[in-house]
């Protein structure tokens, strides 16, 4: 796996350009980590798996007539979304250039990603997710940190552009 | 300056049947794995707050577990809902 970076320096993935685009240094290995992960957002959308729940999560907790009527709106809204943004990171996977918006895409789907990965792995609060090589979890754990160091690296880059 | 007579005085709200149950409040509960600087640029993006604000916001999830962090009329709140589930974030919506 390449370091990534723009620099000997400079660790950042993501550097805001003049005109208001996004140069991406993201290395080799990370990318097709999140080109598998993006060929399976359709499957775990429309699996009932416990994992996804945080991706649909409720609105009337105390309400279940009004609970039923925003679900029946927005769940096939909320599908569409995820499934429009994770085709944009698949269609500049391999991109050394973005838009601000096609970065959005990135940020929302591998922090869906990391939300689905954490919640199979039961994170906690100030979780360091250790891993250790015997875990049956390892590759799952070492994925959920290249996760939240993308979420992380895009996150500071918007942020400063915004 | 003046106020209006009370004559004058209408409520434009009383016309809109739902908006009679009150304002709807829009909270954000804290949750184990979003990062801290992800939920204050959602905070910043989906509701323009400065970065101080939006800071405040999230501090206030995370060490009071919730905050409350946009308000209005049924559909609104609503629609605040969608946008920070759609980003992920654990919010939920009740009558002030």
């Amino acid at each position: 796996m390449g370091k990534g970076g723009f620099g000997f320096f400079d660790r950042r993935w993501f550097r805001p350009t003049d005109d208001g685009a996004f140069e991406v240094a993201v290395p080799p290995g990370v990318r097709a980590m999140l080109g598998d992960f993006v060929g399976e957002v359709s499957e775990l959308l429309s699996s009932d798996s416990e994992n996804v729940r945080r991706i649909f999560p409720t609105a009337y907790p105390d309400d279940p007539d009004k609970e039923a009527g925003y679900q029946a709106l927005v769940r096939g809204e909320l599908i569409e979304r995820h499934q429009a943004a994770a085709q944009v990171v698949a269609a500049t996977l391999d991109a050394e250039r973005v838009t601000d918006e096609e970065l959005h895409a990135w940020l929302t789907t591998a922090n869906s990603l990391r939300l689905v990965l954490g919640t199979a792995l039961d994170v906690s609060e100030d979780d360091d997710v250790a891993i250790y090589p015997d875990d049956p979890d390892a590759p799952a754990r070492i994925a959920y940190r290249a996760l939240t160091e993308v979420v992380a690296e895009i996150t500071e880059a918007l942020s400063d552009a915004l | 300056m003046s106020g209006p007579s009370p004559l004058e005085v209408e409520d434009p709200v009383s016309d809109l049947g739902e908006d009679l149950e009150g304002p709807w409040v829009v909270i954000v509960w804290n949750d184990p794995i979003n990062l801290m600087t992800y939920v204050t640029y959602v905070l910043r993006k989906l509701f323009g707050y400065s970065e101080e604000k939006a800071t405040q916001l999230m501090l206030d999830v995370h060490h009071k577990g919730r905050a409350v962090v946009s308000n209005g009329s049924r559909e609104k709140a609503e629609l605040d809902v969608f946008r920070l589930h759609e980003h992920g974030l654990w919010a939920t919506m009740q009558q002030d």
